[in-house]
Parts: C-alpha cells; structure tokens; sequence
C-alpha cells in the first residue's frame, strides 16, 4: 500500500498549500490539495507532484499572464501616443481656437478623458485576459474606452462629441444596478494606480531632493516605478472584482 | 432577474456528474464518475477550473465537510448545484434534444461509411 499522504509531514505540504491558496484562496486551497493526497494513496508521490504542479498552472496562469498583456499594452501606448501628439500639434493651424460648445465641459473634460483612456489601456486588456471576454467589467471598460478614444483625434467636434457620450454613459452606470458594480471596480483600480504612480514618483523626488512637479527620473526607474504601481492596481482589481462581481448563489 | 447562462460541454458533465452523486460530490468522486461514464479522464485542474467558474457565475455552490486522516486532516468541499445551475443544465439540456429531434444518429444515409 502506498503511503497517505497524511503521514507526510505538514510543514513540507504547508508552502504547497500556501502556494496553491495565492491562486486560488485558501479554502478552495485546502480542499484541493486533500484530494490530490486522497487520489495519491492509489497512485504515486510523482502523480501528486504531478498533479499538482498542473492544477497550480491550470488555475494560476491567467493573472500573471494578463498582468504582462495589459503592462505591453501600456507600454505601447507609452511610445505610440506621444508620437501622435506630437504629429497633431504640427499639423494643427496656429490660430486653433477652443471652439466648443460647453467651454467649461472641454476644458475639463480633457485631461479626465485622457487620464480616463491611459487607465483604460490597463485595465481592458488584464480584464479582458484575466476575467474573460463575458465578463461585465470587460464589456465596461471596453464601452468606455471606445467613448473616451477620440480625445485623441483633437478636432474639436469629436471631443465635444466624447466628452458628452462618456459623461452620459458614466451617469447611466451610476443609475444601472447592472453597471454600476463594474464602474466601482473600473474607478478603485484606476484611482489605485494613479495613486500609486503619484506616490512612489513623490518619495522618488523627496528622497533626491527634487520638486515632485519637474522631476523626471530616468527612463529605466520611471518604468519600474509604474510597472510596480501597475502591479498593485492588478492585484486590486483582482480583490474588488472578487468582492463586487462574483454572483452569490441561490441554492435550488 | 439573470440572463441565461449558456453551459460548455464539460461544464454540463460536470454538472450532470454532480447531480448524479447527490451529498458525495467533490473532487475525488466527480473525477471518478466523469471516467466511469463517458470514459474522459480530465486532469484535476480541468475540474477544479471549471468548478471555480461555475461558482462565479453562481452555478454552483460548495459546503465543507469532516477532516479525515487520508487527506491530512483537510475537509471535502461538497459541490451542490444552485438553482441557477439546474435551470441553465435544463435550457442546454432541452436545446440538445431540440436539435436531436428527427435526427436518427444510426441512420446511414445521414453519415454514410460502411453502413451506408
């Protein structure tokens, strides 16, 4: 007869355990790693490793798969969009005026559809990868990015146009009992990295001696600084869609 | 009210292997009734995802149940079907037989080979 793995010492299948839970929660954790010992008794030390080893990567590839996804995104984003500022601002006539219809909406406006899009390149694609493509907050943040993308087209009529549909489908999801869960999950991972990349930049300039508004730091440590922040804000997503989005279910 | 969940194949075997095993389905026990009756022999974490899955999408749910020795003093986690669950296996059940209707799969001019 086999050895049971009840024999084995706990404290080697502890980090097992540990391990298999930052993937999956512990008591799903527990459970698990009690039948994989229950279906080794009959079968081999090797076939638990085994199988456990694939049910770890089974069940804990998509985070850290859909974090890289969603950093690249980024970092496209990064190097594209400047790019293209820069080609508008040549081709733009030098007497362009702001000549919109709400002067108030467009000034302000602007910078939040921007900020709002730049959270976006994050968040779509590690929802989209993460969560799946049913998903409420992925259907969400898709809606939204497609209302917030003209920002970028600076005419002045698209802007307008963006910055009414975005503010109308905010306040529809405020109002919707179906949308308004991911809004709060789309605005806690975005006010978490924005959070995030402002505060580790300020200790960055304190600890150098540097005014935080005209601080620039190196590309390599500007980049880990957001990869980090970024990082966290997956981490938050992955909590609050758990806490927010997950269905309680109703027993028959 | 929710919009109808649409099941995958292996999520209604699942669901189909739960339903069969009453109080006893867990891991173990669903694994062992998966290969007994459609001869498939999924990898635990094939289970365990589509397991976690349903419980998202509110399918299923899980009660914990006694430690024993054999698993190192670790409790099963018994799967029971919600009734979300029920009505979404019934739906994909029913779309099944709708679409079998009139079909005779043992009919040789349908798919034709040797029997033909």
């Amino acid at each position: 007869m086999l050895e049971s793995f009840s024999s084995v010492d706990s404290s080697r299948t502890a980090p097992t355990e540990w391990l298999l839970a930052r993937v999956t929660g512990r008591e799903r954790a527990a459970a698990i790693l009690g039948d994989l010992a229950e279906m080794a008794i009959t079968r081999s030390r090797l076939w638990f490793w085994f199988a456990y080893a694939r049910t770890l990567i089974t069940l804990g590839w998509r985070g850290p798969v859909a974090f890289v996804i969603a950093l690249a995104s980024v970092r496209i984003m990064c190097r594209v969009y400047p790019m293209w500022v820069q080609y508008e601002l040549r081709h733009l006539k030098s007497e362009w005026q702001i000549n919109m219809f709400f002067r108030q909406l467009a000034v302000a406006s602007g910078p939040f559809l921007n900020a709002t899009a730049m959270c976006l390149w994050f968040v779509l694609p590690f929802a989209w990868v993460r969560f799946g493509l049913r998903d409420r907050l992925t259907q969400f943040a898709f809606i939204l990015l497609l209302c917030t993308l003209p920002v970028v087209s600076f005419h002045e009529w698209l802007i307008d146009a963006s910055s009414i549909a975005t503010m109308l489908f905010l306040l529809a999801a405020v109002i919707s009992p179906l949308w308004r869960r991911p809004l709060a999950v789309l605005a806690g991972t975005s006010i978490t990295a924005i959070a995030a990349i402002v505060c580790c930049f300020r200790v960055l300039a304190m600890s150098q001696h540097r005014a935080f508004l005209t601080f620039s730091p190196t590309k390599g440590v500007g980049w880990l600084i957001t990869a980090f922040a970024l990082a966290f804000a997956a981490f938050v997503c992955s909590l609050l869609h758990r806490k927010l989005l997950r269905q309680r279910p109703v027993i028959a | 009210m929710n919009p109808e969940r649409s099941l995958g194949e292996f999520e209604q075997i699942v669901l189909l292997a739960v339903l069969r095993l009453g109080d006893e389905a867990y891991g173990v026990t669903i694994l062992a009734e998966i290969t007994a009756k459609t001869g498939r022999n999924p990898s635990p974490g094939a289970l365990y995802t589509t397991l976690h899955r349903m419980e998202d999408k509110g399918l299923v749910t899980f009660r914990d149940g006694s430690p024993t020795p054999e698993r190192g003093g670790r409790a099963k986690r018994f799967v029971i079907v919600t009734r979300e669950g029920r009505n979404a296996l019934a739906s994909a059940q029913s779309a099944y037989q709708s679409l079998l209707q009139g079909l005779d799969l043992l009919d040789a001019q349908l798919f034709g080979g040797a029997n033909a």
